[in-house]
Protein backbone atom coordinates (compact mmCIF):
# COMPACT_ATOMS: atom_id res chain seq x y z
CA UNK A 1 0.00 0.00 0.00
CA UNK A 2 1.08 3.41 -1.09
CA UNK A 3 1.19 5.53 2.40
CA UNK A 4 1.06 9.49 1.46
CA UNK A 5 4.03 11.06 1.21
CA UNK A 6 5.94 12.22 4.25
CA UNK A 7 7.88 15.37 5.50
CA UNK A 8 12.01 14.65 5.46
CA UNK A 9 12.90 15.60 9.27
CA UNK A 10 16.27 16.68 7.96
CA UNK A 11 14.30 19.53 6.70
CA UNK A 12 12.36 20.34 9.85
CA UNK A 13 14.28 23.11 11.16
CA UNK A 14 14.44 26.64 9.80
CA UNK A 15 18.72 26.97 9.16
CA UNK A 16 18.71 23.61 7.43
CA UNK A 17 15.63 24.27 4.91
CA UNK A 18 17.00 27.52 4.13
CA UNK A 19 20.17 26.28 3.98
CA UNK A 20 18.84 23.57 1.14
CA UNK A 21 16.79 25.98 -0.17
CA UNK A 22 19.21 28.28 -1.28
CA UNK A 23 21.71 25.53 -2.39
CA UNK A 24 19.35 24.33 -4.55
CA UNK A 25 19.24 27.66 -6.11
CA UNK A 26 22.77 27.64 -7.45
CA UNK A 27 25.26 25.33 -8.24
CA UNK A 28 27.87 26.10 -5.67
CA UNK A 29 27.38 28.58 -2.47
CA UNK A 30 29.92 29.78 -0.07
CA UNK A 31 29.98 29.15 3.10
CA UNK A 32 30.46 32.75 4.58
CA UNK A 33 27.39 33.51 2.35
CA UNK A 34 25.34 31.49 3.10
CA UNK A 35 26.54 31.63 6.69
CA UNK A 36 25.99 35.63 6.67
CA UNK A 37 22.59 35.20 4.67
CA UNK A 38 21.28 32.84 7.36
CA UNK A 39 22.41 35.23 10.47
CA UNK A 40 24.15 32.35 12.40
CA UNK A 41 27.64 31.38 13.55
CA UNK A 42 30.68 29.23 11.57
CA UNK A 43 29.93 26.64 14.46
CA UNK A 44 25.69 26.24 14.21
CA UNK A 45 26.16 26.39 10.58
CA UNK A 46 28.51 23.44 10.47
CA UNK A 47 26.69 21.11 12.78
CA UNK A 48 23.76 21.47 10.62
CA UNK A 49 25.94 20.92 7.82
CA UNK A 50 27.67 18.03 9.44
CA UNK A 51 24.28 16.29 9.58
CA UNK A 52 23.12 17.00 6.14
CA UNK A 53 25.98 15.78 4.92
CA UNK A 54 25.88 12.36 7.00
CA UNK A 55 22.77 11.52 4.97
CA UNK A 56 24.77 12.38 1.65
CA UNK A 57 22.69 15.93 0.88
CA UNK A 58 25.52 17.96 1.22
CA UNK A 59 28.82 17.84 0.53
CA UNK A 60 32.07 20.45 0.86
CA UNK A 61 34.62 21.76 -1.58
CA UNK A 62 37.63 24.21 -0.58
CA UNK A 63 39.09 26.12 -3.24
CA UNK A 64 41.64 28.81 -3.44
CA UNK A 65 39.96 31.89 -4.91
CA UNK A 66 41.27 35.62 -4.98
CA UNK A 67 44.00 34.24 -2.52
CA UNK A 68 41.94 33.20 -0.02
CA UNK A 69 41.05 29.69 1.11
CA UNK A 70 37.28 29.22 0.23
CA UNK A 71 34.74 26.57 1.65
CA UNK A 72 32.26 26.00 -1.03
CA UNK A 73 29.19 23.97 -0.15
CA UNK A 74 26.51 22.46 -2.48
CA UNK A 75 24.02 19.41 -2.72
CA UNK A 76 24.09 16.24 -4.07
CA UNK A 77 22.00 15.05 -6.52
CA UNK A 78 20.55 13.13 -3.51
CA UNK A 79 19.99 16.10 -1.55
CA UNK A 80 18.39 18.24 -4.35
CA UNK A 81 15.74 15.20 -5.15
CA UNK A 82 14.81 14.95 -1.31
CA UNK A 83 14.33 18.91 -1.52
CA UNK A 84 12.17 18.93 -4.22
CA UNK A 85 9.89 16.90 -2.72
CA UNK A 86 10.03 18.21 0.51
CA UNK A 87 8.93 21.30 -1.37
CA UNK A 88 6.51 19.46 -3.77
CA UNK A 89 4.53 17.75 0.00
CA UNK A 90 4.36 21.33 1.37
CA UNK A 91 2.44 22.42 -1.29
CA UNK A 92 0.40 19.37 -1.49
CA UNK A 93 -0.33 20.08 2.28
CA UNK A 94 -1.17 23.60 1.90
CA UNK A 95 -4.15 22.58 -1.38
CA UNK A 96 -5.12 19.32 -0.01
CA UNK A 97 -5.65 20.63 3.86
CA UNK A 98 -7.51 23.60 1.72
CA UNK A 99 -11.11 20.46 2.10
CA UNK A 100 -11.67 19.35 4.90
CA UNK A 101 -10.53 15.36 5.42
CA UNK A 102 -13.16 14.02 7.59
CA UNK A 103 -16.17 14.13 5.92
CA UNK A 104 -18.56 14.69 9.18
CA UNK A 105 -16.64 17.83 9.37
CA UNK A 106 -18.90 18.81 5.96
CA UNK A 107 -17.58 20.17 2.48
CA UNK A 108 -17.06 16.60 1.29
CA UNK A 109 -19.72 15.38 -1.33
CA UNK A 110 -18.41 11.98 -2.40
CA UNK A 111 -20.88 9.34 -1.75
CA UNK A 112 -19.29 7.75 1.33
CA UNK A 113 -18.78 10.86 2.89
CA UNK A 114 -23.18 11.11 2.12
CA UNK A 115 -23.43 7.85 3.84
CA UNK A 116 -21.60 8.88 6.92
CA UNK A 117 -23.65 11.92 7.54
CA UNK A 118 -27.17 10.06 6.95
CA UNK A 119 -25.94 7.53 9.47
CA UNK A 120 -25.02 9.65 12.36
CA UNK A 121 -28.37 11.73 11.21
CA UNK B 1 -2.08 18.77 15.00
CA UNK B 2 -4.93 19.61 12.78
CA UNK B 3 -5.79 19.79 9.37
CA UNK B 4 -5.55 24.01 9.78
CA UNK B 5 -2.66 23.57 12.10
CA UNK B 6 -0.90 21.65 9.43
CA UNK B 7 -1.57 23.97 6.56
CA UNK B 8 -0.36 27.16 8.35
CA UNK B 9 3.31 25.41 9.00
CA UNK B 10 3.62 24.46 5.39
CA UNK B 11 2.66 27.75 4.41
CA UNK B 12 4.78 28.91 6.83
CA UNK B 13 7.88 26.64 6.20
CA UNK B 14 7.13 27.56 2.25
CA UNK B 15 7.59 31.52 2.70
CA UNK B 16 10.89 30.65 4.74
CA UNK B 17 11.93 28.47 1.42
CA UNK B 18 11.25 31.63 -1.15
CA UNK B 19 13.05 33.74 1.64
CA UNK B 20 16.07 31.84 1.21
CA UNK B 21 15.51 31.62 -2.51
CA UNK B 22 14.98 35.60 -2.86
CA UNK B 23 18.47 36.35 -1.06
CA UNK B 24 19.97 34.81 -4.26
CA UNK B 25 18.27 36.38 -7.02
CA UNK B 26 18.58 39.55 -5.32
CA UNK B 27 22.31 38.87 -5.68
CA UNK B 28 22.48 36.93 -9.24
CA UNK B 29 23.04 40.54 -10.86
CA UNK B 30 25.97 40.71 -13.19
CA UNK B 31 27.12 44.28 -14.66
CA UNK B 32 26.90 45.13 -18.51
CA UNK B 33 30.85 45.58 -18.04
CA UNK B 34 31.06 41.50 -17.21
CA UNK B 35 29.02 41.19 -20.34
CA UNK B 36 30.93 43.13 -22.53
CA UNK B 37 34.21 41.32 -21.11
CA UNK B 38 33.05 37.90 -22.23
CA UNK B 39 31.54 39.54 -25.12
CA UNK B 40 35.01 40.08 -25.79
CA UNK B 41 36.58 36.79 -24.67
CA UNK B 42 34.76 34.31 -27.35
CA UNK B 43 34.63 36.82 -30.61
CA UNK B 44 38.23 36.74 -29.91
CA UNK B 45 38.22 32.85 -29.52
CA UNK B 46 36.69 32.58 -32.65
CA UNK B 47 38.63 35.77 -34.66
CA UNK B 48 42.14 33.64 -33.54
CA UNK B 49 42.49 32.52 -36.71
CA UNK B 50 42.49 35.41 -38.37
CA UNK B 51 44.95 37.52 -36.24
CA UNK B 52 48.25 38.90 -37.70
CA UNK B 53 50.75 35.88 -36.98
CA UNK B 54 52.59 37.73 -33.88
CA UNK B 55 49.00 38.22 -32.40
CA UNK B 56 47.81 34.71 -33.14
CA UNK B 57 50.58 33.30 -30.13
CA UNK B 58 48.69 35.72 -27.88
CA UNK B 59 45.22 35.53 -27.70
CA UNK B 60 45.02 31.98 -26.06
CA UNK B 61 46.68 33.56 -22.92
CA UNK B 62 44.73 36.29 -22.96
CA UNK B 63 41.78 34.61 -23.29
CA UNK B 64 42.39 31.98 -20.55
CA UNK B 65 43.32 34.25 -17.97
CA UNK B 66 40.94 36.71 -18.30
CA UNK B 67 38.36 33.92 -18.52
CA UNK B 68 40.24 33.47 -15.03
CA UNK B 69 39.70 36.43 -13.62
CA UNK B 70 36.43 36.67 -15.04
CA UNK B 71 35.40 34.19 -13.01
CA UNK B 72 37.64 34.66 -10.12
CA UNK B 73 35.92 38.24 -9.51
CA UNK B 74 32.24 37.02 -10.36
CA UNK B 75 33.07 33.99 -7.42
CA UNK B 76 34.19 36.93 -4.98
CA UNK B 77 31.65 39.33 -5.72
CA UNK B 78 28.52 36.93 -5.71
CA UNK B 79 29.79 34.02 -3.79
CA UNK B 80 28.21 31.41 -5.46
CA UNK B 81 28.81 29.71 -9.05
CA UNK B 82 25.38 28.89 -11.21
CA UNK B 83 26.53 26.65 -14.30
CA UNK B 84 25.06 27.45 -17.51
CA UNK B 85 24.44 23.77 -18.17
CA UNK B 86 22.03 24.09 -15.39
CA UNK B 87 18.03 22.14 -15.94
CA UNK B 88 15.32 25.17 -16.59
CA UNK B 89 15.42 28.21 -19.28
CA UNK B 90 18.69 28.68 -19.20
CA UNK B 91 19.85 25.52 -20.51
CA UNK B 92 18.44 26.54 -24.07
CA UNK B 93 20.34 29.49 -24.17
CA UNK B 94 23.45 28.45 -23.37
CA UNK B 95 23.24 25.17 -26.41
CA UNK B 96 22.73 28.16 -28.16
CA UNK B 97 25.16 30.16 -27.42
CA UNK B 98 27.51 26.89 -27.79
CA UNK B 99 26.12 26.48 -31.51
CA UNK B 100 26.53 30.08 -32.49
CA UNK B 101 30.19 30.06 -31.81
CA UNK B 102 30.30 26.83 -33.97
CA UNK B 103 28.54 27.76 -36.53
CA UNK B 104 30.81 31.08 -36.37
CA UNK B 105 34.13 29.05 -36.81
CA UNK B 106 32.52 26.41 -39.90
CA UNK B 107 31.76 29.15 -41.51
CA UNK B 108 35.32 30.78 -41.42
CA UNK B 109 36.96 27.44 -42.38
CA UNK B 110 34.52 26.95 -45.52
CA UNK B 111 35.73 30.61 -46.40
CA UNK B 112 39.42 29.31 -45.68
CA UNK B 113 38.51 26.23 -47.93
CA UNK B 114 36.78 28.00 -50.58
CA UNK B 115 39.36 30.93 -50.58
CA UNK B 116 42.15 30.52 -49.14
CA UNK B 117 42.33 33.10 -47.00
CA UNK B 118 42.06 33.59 -42.94
CA UNK B 119 40.95 37.44 -42.79
CA UNK B 120 37.03 36.07 -42.25
CA UNK B 121 37.48 34.85 -38.75
CA UNK B 122 37.86 38.30 -38.11
CA UNK B 123 34.46 39.99 -39.09
CA UNK B 124 32.57 36.20 -38.39
CA UNK B 125 34.30 36.74 -34.68
CA UNK B 126 33.14 40.39 -34.19
CA UNK B 127 29.58 38.75 -35.57
CA UNK B 128 29.97 36.32 -32.69
CA UNK B 129 31.10 38.36 -30.14
CA UNK B 130 28.16 41.19 -30.41
CA UNK B 131 25.81 37.79 -30.47
CA UNK B 132 27.54 36.90 -27.16
CA UNK B 133 26.79 40.38 -25.54
CA UNK B 134 22.94 40.00 -26.48
CA UNK B 135 23.12 36.58 -25.86
CA UNK B 136 24.35 36.61 -21.71
CA UNK B 137 21.83 39.31 -21.35
CA UNK B 138 19.16 36.60 -22.27
CA UNK B 139 20.89 34.01 -20.22
CA UNK B 140 20.80 36.82 -17.42
CA UNK B 141 16.96 37.48 -17.69
CA UNK B 142 16.25 33.54 -18.15
CA UNK B 143 17.51 32.81 -14.78
CA UNK B 144 16.06 35.55 -13.08
CA UNK B 145 12.71 34.20 -15.16
CA UNK B 146 13.57 30.81 -13.78
CA UNK B 147 14.04 32.05 -9.80
CA UNK B 148 10.80 34.24 -10.15
CA UNK B 149 8.70 30.27 -11.22
CA UNK B 150 10.65 28.93 -8.55
CA UNK B 151 9.10 31.19 -5.72
CA UNK B 152 5.74 31.38 -7.68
Amino acid sequence: MIGPPAIDALFSTPVRIQLAAMLASVNEAEFALVRDSLGVSDSVLSKHLRQLEEVGYVKRRKGASGGHLRTWLALTREGRAAFREHVAVLEQLTKASLMPLDPRVGGDSSPQAETIRRREQ
Amino acid sequence: MDVQQQRDEAQRTLRTIHDAEQIIADRAHWPIGYHAVCALLVGLMVAMPGLPRELRGMAPIAIVFGALALKTWSDKRHGFIISGWRRGRTLPISIGLVGVIGVGLVCGLLAKLRYGVWWPFLPIGLTVGIATFFISLMWERALHADMERRRG
